[in-house]
């Protein structure tokens, strides 16, 4: 049976990357995942709004998990930051009797379904579902094209730490590098590899100047290693990747930036169109081409 | 004023982190990715928690210079939670007006459409392209849903989350900061500019 989930796209790849929505959504279908979709809201933000209080940020993460409990289904996030979020929430309203009962009396006044079951769902990240042996299996099932392609895995930090809450080996984490792999690309090695990528909690908006300096050192490191584009399993990191070059300017390596679903979305031989690649501001066009490249010889 | 509550308070934080085990060794500066770019300090953070100095929160603004990376956490031999002690040191902050002005703009996204980042009507348009649905199947395009947020927004006295800015001495904002330069500035409202 097609194994369901709630899908939990984020805000950022909604509003404003819809190309690794739409990406999510084609290559999800082609593994045979279905992803249902609930009326969601922000995570909501683990950088500004935890920053400022973290009961209120607890209980807009519950309200989502509220939602996804309508339906019974284990919630899939495709972004770091709202992993974070949900799944820290998820865990305090299991463990802390006393939050769950202020939270879900909060949900309730405001009339929200579903509040009884707050502590009931499963949050997972994608690399939670995609890096099961089966879902590997499935990838390599679908794999048409092998391109080659050297490219910067990037885990990002709030898909593995705090370790002490994700559970996740924070020293050496295979799970992405292993996909990029199976797919057909290569995964170079480099360093300072699961470093931050400088947009968390909240400094991309709030202290740009930080920001971007962590941003251009980790391009720098990405580059010099041969990365002719960086993937990444969240779309706040992509968002930093795609616009930050921009916001650099001149005179930064350039290292393209894609959603792990898109670079499946390729090896599976799908359009770059169609992955949305050309609406980045710093368009995969290396990526493009291989797989265009790749496609036409099927034809031949 | 912000007195003893809040040193009674930067103590609670102290205990909550397990900040008291803290031996000083200077790992967490080490390994933090903000501590080349800016004044942000770990270490000295933590320290000014142990010591009760509380100009950490109420006039220096090291703290929003974290990405909340956990690195220092991960990498404490002592178990010191630094990364949840800066988020709650940030609530301290927050509730004296010392945040960063952008986030003003962010937390007003919140509380009308429910996300941090709104839709624009040129993203709008490349959802089309893209074979999505114009408007996503989200909270923000279900007026029943988006009523029920709004109601939770009340419960929660989500208005009152933080009192007005104070920017920090020395602060080079181009905003207005009590010291009225006559100039209109609309810094902090660009759409779209959030987290
Ligand atoms: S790493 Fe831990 S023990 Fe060392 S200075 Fe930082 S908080 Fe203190
Ligand atoms: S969590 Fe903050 S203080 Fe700690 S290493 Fe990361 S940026 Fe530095």
């Amino acid at each position: 049976m097609t194994e369901r989930f709630a899908f939990f796209p984020g805000c950022i790849s909604i509003n404003l990357y819809p190309s690794i929505d739409r990406a999510t959504r084609l290559v999800m279908a082609e593994l045979d995942y279905e992803l249902v979709d609930m009326p969601f809201a922000c995570c909501p933000p683990p950088g500004v709004l935890r920053s400022y209080d973290e009961p209120t940020w607890t209980t807009l993460a519950a309200r989502n998990l509220a939602v996804a409990a309508r339906e019974g289904l284990p919630l899939l996030t495709i972004c770091n930051g709202c992993f974070g979020s949900l799944h820290e929430a998820s865990a305090r309203l299991s463990e802390d009797v006393e939050l769950r009962e202020e939270v879900v009396l909060a949900l309730r006044e405001a009339g929200i379904e579903g509040a009884a079951e707050v502590a009931d769902v499963k949050v997972l990240h994608i690399l939670d579902l995609l890096g099961t042996p089966e879902a590997r299996d499935r990838i390599s099932d679908r794999v048409v094209h092998r391109l080659g392609t050297p490219v910067a895995v990037h885990y990002g930090c709030h898909y593995l730490r705090p370790s002490t809450r994700t559970g996740r080996d924070v020293e050496d984490p295979r799970v992405l590098d292993d996909l990029v792999e199976i797919a057909g690309f290569k995964s170079v090695p480099f360093p300072q590899k699961l470093s931050c990528c400088g947009a968390g909690g909240g400094a991309w908006s709030g202290q740009e100047a930080t920001s971007l300096s962590i941003l251009e050192r980790k391009l720098g490191e990405m580059s010099s290693a041969g990365a002719e584009a960086v993937v990444n399993v969240c779309p706040f990191c992509h968002l930093q990747f795609d616009q930050g070059q921009r916001r650099l300017g001149r005179g930064v390596p350039s290292v393209p930036s894609v959603h792990l679903s898109q670079l499946l979305g390729l090896a599976f031989g799908m359009k770059d169109k169609a992955l949305g690649l050309h609406t980045h501001l710093v368009p995969a066009r290396g990526l493009a081409k291989a797989a265009r490249s790749a496609r036409a010889d099927d034809r031949k | 004023m912000a007195g003893e509550g809040l040193r009674a308070r930067i103590a609670v934080i102290l205990e909550l982190a397990g900040v008291d085990a803290c031996i000083q060794c200077g790992r967490c500066t080490a390994t933090c990715p903000a501590a080349l770019p800016s004044s942000l300090r770990a270490r000295e953070v933590v320290r000014a928690v142990q010591d009760g100095d509380m100009t950490v929160v109420t006039d220096r603004d090291d703290i929003w210079h974290c990405t909340t990376c956990f690195s220092c956490q991960e990498r404490c031999p002592k178990g010191v939670q630094v990364t949840q002690a800066i988020l709650w040191l940030r609530g301290e902050a927050v509730a004296l007006g010392r945040y960063p002005a952008p986030h003003t703009a962010a937390l007003a996204e919140i509380s009308r459409t429910g996300n941090i980042f709104p839709l624009e009507a040129e993203i709008r348009a490349v959802r089309g392209q893209l074979s999505l649905p114009l408007d996503p199947p989200d909270c923000a395009h279900d007026p029943e849903e988006l009523a029920a947020f709004h109601r939770l927004l009340e419960v929660l006295a989500f208005e009152d989350l933080a009192p007005e800015r104070r920017p920090y001495a020395g602060e080079d904002t181009g905003e207005n900061t009590g010291e009225d330069t006559g100039e209109d500035t609309d810094e902090g409202s660009g759409g779209g500019e959030g987290s």
